[in-house]
């Protein structure tokens, strides 16, 4: 048993911490120090308020996670739009590599990473970037080969168009949604875990 | 069966059978002359006939005025539509049955056919199956016998479906009388009050075991004057499209054994394949179902049933189904009926496509108004009353409900406003910038087709400009090629691939891509500073050595660009032009040296700028795409040769570029003080530019100093006398009748084209002037409302819509007319001088 004081401190901190937790989205740990203070004796009050904080928080938490592939394939879309005023010859190679693989889908990706929140795991934050950026390039790629080759036509070779253009879309949708999927998971919030 | 007449305050009736229509006295004239008329006029004979069906003696009215029939045999199991033939319709039919010629008999057709004996014509007038037994009648077996019993030219005239509500049905008709052994010609008639009816076009078909050919509606001769029907432009109803054409490829026969004309009428979205008869019922190939779901829920064919079965009108309250969508106008999306019906199929007439929607929205309507998530609650709350694996599957369904329900709600919502978004922002793009990825791009230039359209739109115009060889007064004044069709037409793309593979290898392409025969020119320099056997020209120099230069691009049919920069203008197979330096020669093949100088026109050289920059332009801009697709793939290169190919192209390409800007500066331009050539005058005809067939037969030549003269046998020039001439170098004589020769053929052919063309037109605008005059008359007998609908080619539209397009295609005839008039008159004369100097001094 310890002295009053003593226990009150301890409950305190668990509930501080709980409270931390809880600002870093961390809700089972948060959860775990609310256990605790509660088996300490915390108020009723207090404990529920925190209990109903965090449940409100983490369905807002996965609320938020849910939009926010689609805030990603936005961020990419609008992004790849931007690019697609002009071609990348007319943007020169560089410019446009630069644009198209990395900041697009760095920003993409850290706009994503960090609406997510800490609570999701880098593994998840990194899938989710990779496909929402994946398929903004993905399909600026496909728009932009299809409109090129249609108004070059064809030449009776419309499967090997086909494979090329598909390849080349998956080759680059991978690429932009890597960069996307390492940018949310280790530079969103870099530091706080 | 129910017979109901519908009579209406204007004195006309319709007939209607079983809900269908079978006439209105307004417009049945339509029906039934087109139905006998011909029939009776394409019969070899028609002293015999049968009409099959038609108790209400209408068919038979029509048959009984067309001069040699001698009898008729009226087949109906209907006593009461023949009774009514006999009284209620004796003052349409005009008393037919009365006729001694008639022999009527109350019995089923099938069953009396073969008791009849042989006919020159055989009418099926039958109504439109509604059951299966009914459709025996149109079935192969049916038409095997008809053909059996028809005389040698005999003739069957059916009344078949609609093609436009049901052609899957009507396909199927054709093609069963086709697998009877006969020939099928099938014309539309357009019948208003069917049309009213939903039933649209109507159809009949001819069949014989002869040959029917659509000529044989065309030159139709009838003996007596129609009431309502125009024959002579039955024929123009007797066309379908290959699209249309192609459905009869997959519908089935309609046999004996397999009775699908009924399902085909009343699911007119039926393929063949789909369905099959099994056990007394129609059923459904479920693979084949799935592979068509999508095309048929998609197709969108809308009062499909009509044809069949009695559609209530608007105002009809027993129409008035119950909606249960309509209580949630907002938050509910439509729901799409069509896959489900096509799955329910109408085996029964009264089994129809409304009631089966109707039933359909009361069931989605129920299931929509159920709250799956209240539903679920409430049986989760009596979960001690209920067996324990439902209590835990409706936990199940409780978790799916609230984790995925919303999401997906969410998502579908977001991916239409997302798509939305992304389509108008990108229309934006395209507009603000037109040079990105999803632009067609800004350069559409259009260049590259004034070397087809010359060939193919001057071909009867040729003194507006046509081919630079024999282009005369105006071709090369600037005028029009400047405002010839290349400039306002779609941009040239490269549809072939003579950039990727024959470049450069063999012979010259153009700028679509097409590659041509080689061609080489030998010649020396090209110029006029040459030394000619015949004649010296003023500060002429030691010729050059001849080299061989090969044809690289042919920028128009007569133009080619050579591998020098040089351009050479084909005159005729042994003649050309060579242009180069500010300078044009005259050449013949046989000899590399010029003939002789010719005046360096200024509107030549300007419409060869012209035409060598735009096309360089386009080649450019296409060079410029293929280099935008690389940016993209050209890493690729090494796995795909499709993209190897295409760098390859570009190089080509761009080495063309060069080589056109290398000629459009060797051409140069002519001299400062070069003036057009003034136009010919009458009697004068223009061979090339420069080069004129004057009205004594002789050839003037326009030279950079003077002008020369030539008959053949001896050359002078404006500024010495015709006695002081020499003799004219066999080369010139054989190059200027060449050219004539070449001329002649192009200009009969211009003449024969132009000849086509006014009988075209003479006929056409014939034809606008009696549809006039039946839109006119359809407009009064209307009451004169100028939104009755009336066919309008495939359209419907208002009369008063129909009178005055019509009215403007005849003005546009007219106009038409007078231009093509002019153009042969002007082809005529030039051909008769050109006939003239080759049976004479060119002889």
């Amino acid at each position: 048993m310890r002295p009053p004081d003593e226990q009150h401190a301890a409950l305190e901190f668990e509930i501080l911490a709980a409270e931390r937790e809880l600002v870093h989205g961390q809700f089972a740990r948060a959860r775990d120090h609310l256990k605790t203070a509660s088996a300490m004796g915390a108020r009723k009050m207090d404990v529920n308020r925190l209990h109903a904080s965090i449940n409100a928080e983490e369905q807002s938490h996965a609320k938020r996670a849910r939009l926010s592939g689609w805030g990603g394939f936005g961020i990419g879309g609008l992004g790849y739009l931007f690019l697609s005023l002009q071609q990348p010859v007319a943007w020169t190679m560089p410019l446009w590599c630069g644009l198209a693989f990395l900041a697009i889908p760095a920003i993409a990706g850290y706009a994503m990473g960090r609406w997510q929140g800490q609570g999701q795991s880098p593994q998840s934050r990194f899938w989710s970037a990779l496909f929402s950026v994946g398929w903004a390039m993905c399909f600026y790629t496909a728009i932009s080969l299809m409109s090129l080759r249609w108004q070059i036509g064809l030449a009776g070779q419309g499967g090997a168009v086909l494979v090329a253009g598909t390849f080349v879309s998956a080759a680059y949708a991978l690429v932009a949604g890597t960069v996307a999927g390492v940018v949310s998971a280790k530079l969103a919030w870099h530091g706080h875990e | 069966m129910t017979l109901h007449i519908d009579e209406r305050t204007d004195g006309n009736f319709a007939l209607f059978i079983d809900g269908d229509l079978q006439f209105d006295t307004a417009d049945e004239a339509l029906y039934h002359e087109g139905l006998t008329l011909p029939a009776l006029c394409m019969a070899g004979s028609c002293a015999r006939v049968l009409i099959c069906g038609g108790g209400d003696g209408l068919a038979l009215r029509e048959c009984l005025r067309f001069p040699g029939v001698e009898r008729v045999d009226l087949v109906d199991y209907s006593p009461e539509v023949v009774e009514l033939g006999r009284t209620r319709f004796a003052g349409i039919n005009r008393g037919a049955f009365e006729d001694h010629r008639v022999a009527v008999h109350i019995a089923d057709a099938w069953e009396q056919l073969d008791t009849l004996g042989n006919f020159d014509v055989v009418l099926c007038d039958f109504t439109v199956p509604r059951k299966p037994d009914d459709a025996r009648v149109f079935t192969r077996e049916w038409y095997s016998r008809i053909s059996a019993s028809l005389n040698p030219n005999g003739i069957v005239a059916v009344n078949a479906v609609s093609p436009q509500a049901t052609p899957e049905a009507f396909w199927c008709l054709r093609k069963s009388i086709r697998a009877a052994g006969l020939n099928a010609l099938a014309y539309r008639v357009c019948i208003p009050s069917f049309r009213a009816q939903g039933y649209g076009a109507w159809t009949f078909m001819l069949a014989a075991r002869r040959p029917l050919r659509l000529a044989d509606l065309k030159q139709l001769e009838c003996p007596v004057e129609t009431r309502q029907l125009d024959l002579a432009r039955l024929y123009r109803g007797a066309s379908f499209t290959r699209a249309e054409s192609s459905i009869e490829r997959h519908v089935p026969v309609n046999s004996l054994e397999n009775l699908c004309l009924v399902p085909l009428l009343l699911n007119p979205a039926m393929d063949d394949g789909r369905w099959t008869m099994g056990g007394g019922r129609w059923t459904i190939d479920d693979r084949r179902w799935a592979t068509d779901y999508s095309r048929n829920s998609t197709s969108g064919r809308a009062g499909s049933l009509s044809s069949i079965v009695h559609r209530p009108s608007s105002a009809d309250p027993s129409s008035t189904v119950f909606r249960p969508s309509s209580a949630h106008p907002s938050s509910e999306s439509p729901f799409d009926l069509a896959p489900l019906l096509n799955a329910i199929p109408v085996t029964h007439p009264y089994h129809t496509r409304e009631m089966v929607e109707a039933m359909a929205e009361q069931v989605i309507g129920a299931i929509r108004s159920l709250d799956i998530k209240r539903l679920v609650n409430a049986l989760l709350r009596r979960a001690g009353e209920l067996p324990k694996d439902l209590v835990r599957e409706l936990r199940k369904l409780r978790d799916f409900l609230r984790d995925h329900t919303p999401s997906f709600d969410a998502w579908r919502e977001w991916s239409y406003r997302l798509f939305a978004a992304l389509v108008i922002t990108m229309t934006l793009a395209n507009t603000i910038a037109p040079d990105n990825a999803f632009a067609k791009g800004a350069h559409g230039l259009g260049h590259a087709s004034m070397s087809r359209g010359y060939s193919g739109g001057f071909g009867g115009g040729r003194g507006e400009g046509g081919s630079f060889s024999s282009a005369r007064s105006g071709g090369f004044g600037g005028t029009s090629f400047s405002r010839s069709g290349g400039f306002g037409g779609p941009a040239p793309r490269i549809t072939s691939s003579g950039f990727r593979s024959r470049y450069s290898r063999g012979g010259p392409v153009d700028v679509y891509g097409y590659s041509y025969a080689p061609r080489y020119y030998i010649y020396c320099g090209g110029g006029y500073y040459h030394v000619h056997p015949a004649y010296q020209v003023s500060g002429g120099q030691p010729a050059a050595r001849p080299e061989k230069h090969q044809a690289l691009f042919v920028a128009d049919d007569d133009m080619m660009v050579l591998d020098s920069g040089d351009v050479v203008i084909t005159l005729s197979d042994g003649a050309y032009l060579l242009v180069t330096g500010g300078t044009v020669a005259l050449f013949n093949e046989k000899n590399p040296e010029p003939i002789l100088p010719v005046y360096p026109d200024p509107g030549l050289f300007r419409n060869i700028q012209d035409q060598v920059q735009s096309q360089q332009a386009a080649v450019q801009h296409d060079s410029a795409l293929r280099r935008d697709w690389l940016g993209w793939v050209g890493w690729t290169s090494a796995l795909f040769p499709i993209v190897a190919e295409d760098k390859r192209e570009v190089r080509n390409l761009d080495d063309m570029t060069r080589k056109l800007d290398a000629a459009a500066r060797r051409i140069g331009s002519a001299p400062a003080n070069a003036v057009p050539a003034s136009p010919v005058t009458a009697g004068q005809v223009e061979l090339f530019v420069g080069g004129y067939l004057l009205s004594d037969d002789t050839i003037g030549i326009r030279q950079p100093d003077s002008w020369l003269y030539t008959d053949g046998r001896s050359i002078w020039t404006d500024k010495e006398e015709k006695s002081k001439s020499r003799p004219c170098p066999p080369l010139l004589t054989e190059a200027v009748q060449s050219i004539l020769k070449k001329l002649q053929k192009e200009l009969t052919a211009d003449v024969a084209s132009d000849k086509n063309d006014l009988r075209e037109l003479y006929t056409d605008n014939l034809q606008l002037q009696q549809d006039l005059v039946q839109y006119q008359g359809i407009y009064m007998s209307s009451g004169y409302q100028s939104d009755y609908e009336v066919d309008y080619g495939t359209d419907s539209i208002s009369v008063s819509q129909a009178i005055s397009r019509t009215q403007a295609d005849i003005q546009q005839n007219q106009i038409d007319y007078q231009q093509t008039q002019l153009s042969h008159d002007k082809a005529h004369i030039d051909l008769d001088r050109i006939n003239s100097a080759l049976h004479g001094l060119w002889r």
